[in-house]
């Protein structure tokens, strides 16, 4: 996968066990979801993985800053990420 | 002393000796477990002005005297995103009229999470004012091959810093010290970055300081994880616990509650026996013993429900639960941590309503509130368990299925499934508003402490036994007197049953039964309905033991009240009882909100009279409607 300014990647484009790194959150998010979304951590450069999926879909639980930490879709995609490392 | 019915929401008055300290931190981080471990059962819970928060504050007895202390909510962040946490915001910076400022901060922060954790330490410290840090899980961090350096962390912050291990805090803990020392903690003067980016190297900068190095996965929680968030596992396993959960309340817990049940019985017979005078005999067993025995014996069931619910959530599991059932409760408008209330609600709604605290938005806070009451709690179950046992035939339907069970299992569906309508309605509607973003931390599974889970228990369970000691007592003996006055001279044609009969229709509670009769006509409930209904009201447990009250005063003392109810006449000689009127009596229960309990409860959890009313009056509406239709369509079919 790879980002491109059309279609940049975000979190929720993460496949299980992909890891990545932030590289911010998108300015299409409103203010208070991004004023939490890096207060919970996910601030430039913080590494993410994507862990698992919930049973029924939703929402996604990822690894970050030392901690799982699930959102759904609609927050995931505010954040921005680097093309993804590994598997 | 501590007290769950403060009408007020203000602070404890404090004097100008007594330092106020501010508990603040994530959840998950142990914060409870510290203000537990610091105010004991000293503590009082309340609102803060105008929101649904609420505020819990206790005295901590320290060798050097008293400490108050203040629990803020469990948060992120500092910065507000909702009118709730701006409120909570407002508070710890001073600037909420009616709160004061804190002396002092005591920002709890969880090892193992430290990487995260620093952006709200860095928050409270831009906060100016006298600041200390306790790190907890620091057992943990070693276990798990974490590393950090406490002493330098204290460095870098310019703040005292301290390691505990919550669960086994005591008085010889360096915290108590520190605690003691309150107004001398220092004021951080480490400018801290808010720009994302300067934020980010700044936490780099200082975890690489303090030799921070982040702890191995918890070995445990990933391999538990696999099976119980697994796509075909998971829910299966999410099920099998559920299951459980009700074999509990089904099975496990009767030995106990018959135990219960036998020991009033014999304090019943003790009284016919030796309490001479008749209306005392009368008041005694069947007023108070009657009355207050139906819901003690669901005493140990209730304890055990409220033990099991508490251990799930302190263990990690609840956050399990929450995220399987996300999805299912996104679509009623609501989200996963409301599941975990409305499941807690099947014991007792009021536990249930206690624990929507942990759902950040109000409006969906408030949503769960208003439908906790209409999953079926376990007080409705003496009265599904009589009316289905004495009217529904036990016929097989398929295989191992029988009439009597679908019929309760029917319930029970039916009070889920109106519960999450309902309250996508009320967010469609009334609670409509701007949604907060869902997030949630899923915490590593880890073996509570005891006193944590007991507390937990107790403040639940303690909700219970006033109930059962104050309103089911009170409403008992005024029934039991309503039911015996005025005392009226019976026609000498009448025989002792009639006579007995003829006095309880010609009483108080008699008459405003009659009275109330073209109300509930449709419903097809009797008199005798109507003033147990009524007594009701205050406990749903009222409703068998006042009907268990009439009918043993009509008839001889050896028919149980399952036969006098089937044998019961009205004057035209047509069954009291008939299929219509059974189906009726079960949907309103489905549907009414009889509680006194869960209405002080919400009126607390939501700082305003307005949304127990609003909860009371659709409840009572939707119970009057689905009675009258329950009635007409058996009719029809039978």
């Amino acid at each position: 996968m790879k980002s491109t300014p059309e279609s940049p990647l975000t979190m929720d484009d993460l496949g299980v066990g992909q890891a990545s790194r932030v590289r911010g959150v998108s300015a299409d998010c409103p203010g208070n979801v991004s004023r939490r979304l890096r207060d919970l951590g996910l601030l430039p450069g913080t590494s993410v993985e994507m862990v698992r999926r919930a049973p029924l879909g939703s929402p996604t639980v990822f690894a970050v800053r030392g901690y799982l930490l699930c959102l759904r879709s609609d927050q995931s995609r505010c954040v921005l990420v680097e093309g993804p490392v590994g598997q | 002393m501590s007290s769950c019915h403060d009408a007020g929401s203000g602070p404890v008055a404090a004097t100008e000796e007594l330092p106020r300290i501010a508990l603040v931190g994530s959840p998950n981080a142990g914060k409870t477990t510290i203000f537990n471990a610091l105010t004991g059962l000293r503590a009082k819970t309340g609102n803060y002005p105008g929101v649904t928060v609420v505020r819990r504050e206790g005295i901590a007895r320290l060798p050097s005297g008293d400490v108050i202390v203040d629990d803020f909510p469990g948060t992120y962040s500092l910065d507000p995103v909702s009118p709730d946490e701006q409120v909570v915001a407002d508070a710890l910076s001073g600037e909420l009229s009616g709160t004061q400022v804190p002396t002092a901060i005591l920002a709890v922060v969880d090892a193992t999470t430290i990487e995260r954790s620093l952006i709200l330490v860095a928050q409270v410290l831009r906060l100016g004012l006298p600041t200390c840090v306790v790190v907890t899980m620091v057992d943990e961090l070693d276990a798990r091959h974490g590393r950090l350096d406490l002493s330098r962390l204290s460095a870098v912050l310019g703040v005292p810093v301290v390691g505990v291990v919550a669960t086994k805090l005591d008085r010889s803990d360096r915290l108590m010290d520190l605690l003691a020392q309150a107004r001398d903690w220092p004021v951080a003067s480490v400018p801290i970055p808010s720009d994302p980016e300067d934020l980010s190297a700044w936490l780099d900068s200082v975890l690489e300081r303090v030799d921070h190095c982040r702890p191995g996965g918890h070995p445990w929680t990933d391999r538990i994880d696999r099976v119980l968030l697994h796509p075909a596992a998971g829910v299966v396993t999410f099920f099998a616990v559920m299951i459980f959960f009700f074999q509990v309340i089904f099975t496990w817990a009767v030995p106990l509650q018959d135990l219960v049940s036998s020991g009033f019985d014999w304090l019943g017979s003790w009284v016919d026996e030796y309490v001479t005078w008749p209306p005392l005999a009368g008041l005694l067993s069947d007023g108070v013993i009657a009355g207050v025995g139906t819901v003690l014996q669901f005493l140990p069931q209730i304890i055990l429900l409220f033990l099991m619910i508490s251990f799930l959530e302190n263990v990690g599991y609840m956050a399990r639960a929450a995220l399987v059932m996300d999805r299912v409760m996104a679509k009623a408008g609501l989200e996963g941590r409301a599941f975990v209330s409305l499941l807690s609600s099947y014991a007792c709604a009021v536990p249930g309503i206690m624990s929507t605290r942990t759902i950040p938005s109000s409006k969906d806070r408030i949503a769960t509130i208003l439908v906790a009451p209409l999953m079926t709690c376990s007080a409705r179950l003496p009265i599904y368990t009589l009316l289905i046992a004495t009217f529904v035939p036990n016929s097989t339907v398929w295989g191992p299925l029988r009439l009597q069970g679908l019929v309760l299992f029917g319930l029970y569906l039916l009070g889920t499934t109106s519960a999450l309508v309902i309250a996508a309605i009320f967010k469609r509607t009334v609670l409509k508003g701007e949604t907060l973003p869902f997030y949630m931390e899923i915490p590593p599974y880890r073996v509570p402490g005891p006193r944590l889970v007991l507390v937990q228990c107790w403040d639940s369970a303690r909700y219970f036994v006033r109930k059962a000691g104050t309103i089911i007592l009170g409403t008992s003996i005024i029934l039991w007197a309503l039911l015996h006055l005025p005392v009226v001279t019976p026609p000498p044609e009448l025989n002792e049953q009639q006579a007995a009969s003829y006095q309880m229709e010609q009483s108080v509670a008699g008459s405003a039964g009659r009275a109330i009769e073209p109300v509930f006509a449709p419903l097809g409930f009797t008199w005798e309905v109507n003033v147990a209904l009524i007594g009701s009201l205050s406990a749903r447990e009222v409703f068998v033991s006042t009907l268990g009250q009439i009918e043993a005063a009509q008839n001889d003392s050896d028919v149980s009240i399952g036969e006098a109810l089937r044998a019961q006449t009205l004057p035209d000689g047509s069954p009291a009882y008939p299929p219509a009127t059974v189906a009726a009596i079960l949907i309103f229960f489905v549907f009414a909100l009889q509680c006194m309990s869960t209405v002080a409860v919400m009126r607390r959890e939501t700082n305003s009279w307005r949304w127990p009313a609003i909860a009371w009056g659709y409840m009572f509406v939707l119970a009057w409607v689905g009675g009258a239709v329950a009635h007409a369509v058996t009719q029809a079919l039978t």
